[in-house]
């Protein structure tokens, strides 16, 4: 049985997306996957021979020692993007296949997601270089069992915790706790999880534990399951209870306030874009880089790291402008709105991001006014040039997005094409050049002012751009259409 | 007026569409039948810009629909769940619609009155938002949002289907009173012949990509109808 649902799982795996992507994405994802695993696999390699070489120290014992680190952030990374898949089990609940076998699926299921599995790859290369290098095989084992288990053991603790919002945050804020208590010292949590993990290799008997735990987990989480493996319970999928909302001040501004209105909403209420929320507020962060090395103290990079702080948002939601709108862009084909209309909407709506953005990066004028404006330089530069440029490369991406589906599979990011990737030169090189280049011979009021001016020139053109962008939206539409047909 | 001329529609070698000639003037009320697969939902949306005819084109008062966007003031169209927006509650679906088509919150709560029987108590105020709704809530969401603002020509693909018995009804009585006050041109498909009867007044028959009958509705029409989809059954080997 369990071999026909990995037959199933391995085509849902190669078809699933596959529609609608050419041969060189295919490509593309599949050497972005083997890229992942090289990392990881490097990743081991790197971990093991520099802490023995360079350090001087046991490998075992050092990774031992940041388990617990690795651990939590696994949950945490299970818990913010891996979905238990209750939705594609519903074909088989009236098929001749019993209810303990297609719970145990379930389960089993979230062990092929690539969340799980990658992380062991890291692990089992590490213990396979431990065992080359003269670690006890039996110790090396049953720690490489331990661990793995523990890990996997992430994958019930999330089915739990699916849906109960308040435990998990009271967990994190736990987390956060005793992580802030092993940083000072007060309680040395990193020392326990060497002792307890390195246990494992000394005394084998010890990972017993996990083992037994992963099994006693397996046991609960597949009770709490079967309980409520029924289509309006444990299989239904979450419903957020509606509320009808209004942004009312925007209504003045005609059409692009109704699209700005229901973009708000669009952002809010479905999970992809959440995640664009949280991305935009990290990039806010992004300019704190500049403490790791001198090497972001250039002006160039200044200028990179100010293109990013102010322009997170514009970035992460420009590029997905029609792509995002991909599960009803036939109705807005068909709306009484001009194209261009449409897309000022969303060039507004990026812009009051981008400035709110400038404001609240002020916070890096701590670290000395020169740091500020050229930030400020930056995102003007931002609201005047780049709105433009992101907003034409999006035409280009036609990947559909199910917008309220948490979990991406791996390499499913289509939004990879050569126009955006030629469209970075004057989006992010040119602006460091110039800043560079002013900076050098006039000082940095010569770089900013610089900058500054060519963000006005670009603001102000922007109706004939936007007449540029809008002939490209229309010959891209039927493709997009087309493309946006095709559901992931 | 909807003017078609030579329109085709071609993927690689098979032609799913090919009509010569076809006009369909102002406040007709127009259903178009035929199985699956005969090219109903290709022919609205071409009429509806929304893939490119291989030949041809189809205008609406004299504007080709791929050149000029100035039809979409006239019309509104429901196809499929695409023409939703899941994440918007049926109101603010509705508020959104009738914003772009002129109308504000008020009209559109106005225009919304006479719907609440229609609607069954189970869309306005239900605190879901579209994409939790049922199939068939969904479709009524579809087809009045397709309504606001007075459009002159609404389209809607395959209305009855997924309804249930008593808003079949309804639907009925309502295309036919709006076509009738405000002369709204309607252009419906459907699998279910006596209600496309009952409400059209013309009837084309397409099968496979063909135009094969163009009949002004009478008494007779219904009996010629299921004759003619028999006749297709026994014409085809089972």
């Amino acid at each position: 049985m369990f071999l026909k649902f990995l037959r199933l799982e391995i085509k849902s795996f190669f078809r699933g997306t596959s529609l609608g992507i050419n041969l060189t994405m295919k490509i593309l994802r599949f050497i972005g996957i083997l890229y992942f695993i090289g990392c990881l696999i490097g990743g081991a390699f790197l971990a093991f021979f520099y802490i023995q070489e360079e350090m001087h120290q046991n490998p075992l014992k050092m990774v031992s020692k940041f388990m617990i680190v690795a651990w939590i952030i696994d949950l945490a990374i299970k818990y913010l993007w891996q979905e238990v898949p209750t939705q594609n089990i519903k074909p088989f609940l009236t098929m001749n296949i019993r209810k303990n076998t297609l719970v145990n699926y379930m389960l089993a299921k979230t062990f092929l997601s690539a969340f799980s599995w990658l992380t062991s790859l890291f692990f089992i290369t590490f213990s396979l270089i431990a065992l080359f290098n003269g670690y006890s095989i039996i110790g090396i084992l049953v720690w490489l069992i331990g661990v793995i288990a523990l890990l996997y053991l992430n994958n019930f603790i999330n089915i739990f915790f699916n849906g109960k919002e308040p435990l998990a945050i009271a967990i994190g804020i736990c987390f956060v706790i005793i992580g802030s208590l092993g940083y000072y010292n007060i309680i040395p949590v990193l020392s326990y999880s060497e002792s307890v993990f390195l246990s494992f290799y000394e005394k084998p008997y010890f990972a017993l534990i996990p083992v037994i735990l992963f099994v006693l987990l397996w046991w609960i989480c597949f009770r709490y399951l079967r309980k409520e493996f029924y289509l309006d319970q444990g299989l239904e999928a979450k419903k957020t209870v509606g509320k009808t909302e209004n942004i009312a001040f925007l209504n003045k501004y005609g059409v692009i306030g109704t699209f700005i209105n229901n973009d708000v909403k669009m952002l809010r209420r479905n999970k992809v874009t959440k995640g664009i929320l949280l991305g935009s507020v990290m990039f806010l962060f992004y300019g704190l880089l500049m403490f790791t090395s001198s090497l972001y103290k250039t002006p160039a990079m200044m200028m990179f790291m100010g293109l990013f702080v102010t322009g997170g948002f514009q970035f992460l939601f420009g590029q997905r402008v029609p792509a995002f709108d991909s599960s009803y862009y036939p109705l807005m084909m068909t709306l009484n709105v001009p194209y261009k209309e449409y897309l000022k909407a969303k060039w507004w709506l990026m812009n009051i991001v981008t400035g709110a953005s400038i404001i609240v990066a002020l916070c890096y004028a701590y670290f000395g006014w020169e740091v500020y404006v050229t930030f400020f330089a930056a995102g003007l530069y931002n609201m005047g040039v780049n709105s433009q440029f992101t907003l034409w490369s999006g035409a280009f991406n036609k990947t559909q997005i199910d917008l309220n589906s948490k979990e991406k599979r791996l390499g499913q990011k289509g939004s990879f094409n050569m126009v955006a990737i030629l469209l970075l030169i004057p989006k992010m090189l040119l602006p460091m050049g110039v800043f560079a280049l002013a900076k050098y011979f006039t000082g940095i009021t010569g770089g900013v002012v610089s900058i500054a001016i060519i963000g006005v020139i670009g603001f102000f053109m922007r109706e004939k751009i936007f007449d540029i962008i809008v002939k490209q939206y229309k010959r891209e539409k039927y493709s997009a259409l087309d493309a946006f047909k095709n559901k992931g | 007026m909807i003017n078609i001329q030579n329109l085709s529609k071609t993927y690689g070698t098979a032609t799913v569409l090919n009509i010569e000639h076809l006009e369909i003037p102002n406040g007709e009320t127009f259903g178009l039948v035929g199985n699956n697969g005969a090219g109903k939902t290709t022919l609205f949306s071409l009429m509806l810009d929304l893939i490119q005819a291989s030949t041809g084109f189809v205008s609406i008062d004299g504007i080709k629909v791929n050149e000029s966007e100035a039809w979409k003031n006239k019309v509104s169209a429901f196809v499929d769940d695409t023409f939703l927006i899941g994440y918007l509650t049926p109101e603010e679906y509705f508020y959104f619609i009738g914003e772009l088509r002129g109308q504000n919150k008020a009209s559109v709560d106005e225009f919304l009155k006479p719907f609440h029987d229609f609607f069954n108590g189970e869309i306005l105020k239900s605190g879901k938002y579209i994409r939790d709704l049922s199939k068939g809530n969904q479709k009524k969401v579809g087809i009045v949002g397709a309504i606001i603002g007075n459009p002159e020509i609404i389209i809607l693909d395959e209305p009855f289907a997924n309804l249930d018995p008593s808003t079949q009804i309804k639907l009925k009585n309502l295309i036919k009173e709006l076509s009738k006050q405000d002369g709204v041109t309607f252009l419906i498909s459907s699998h279910d012949l006596s209600h496309t009867t009952e409400v059209c007044n013309r009837i084309v028959v397409v099968n496979k990509g063909l135009l094969v009958k163009d009949i002004q509705t009478n008494p007779e029409t219904l009996k010629d109808l299921e004759q003619y989809f028999a006749d297709q059954v026994s014409v085809s080997d089972i």
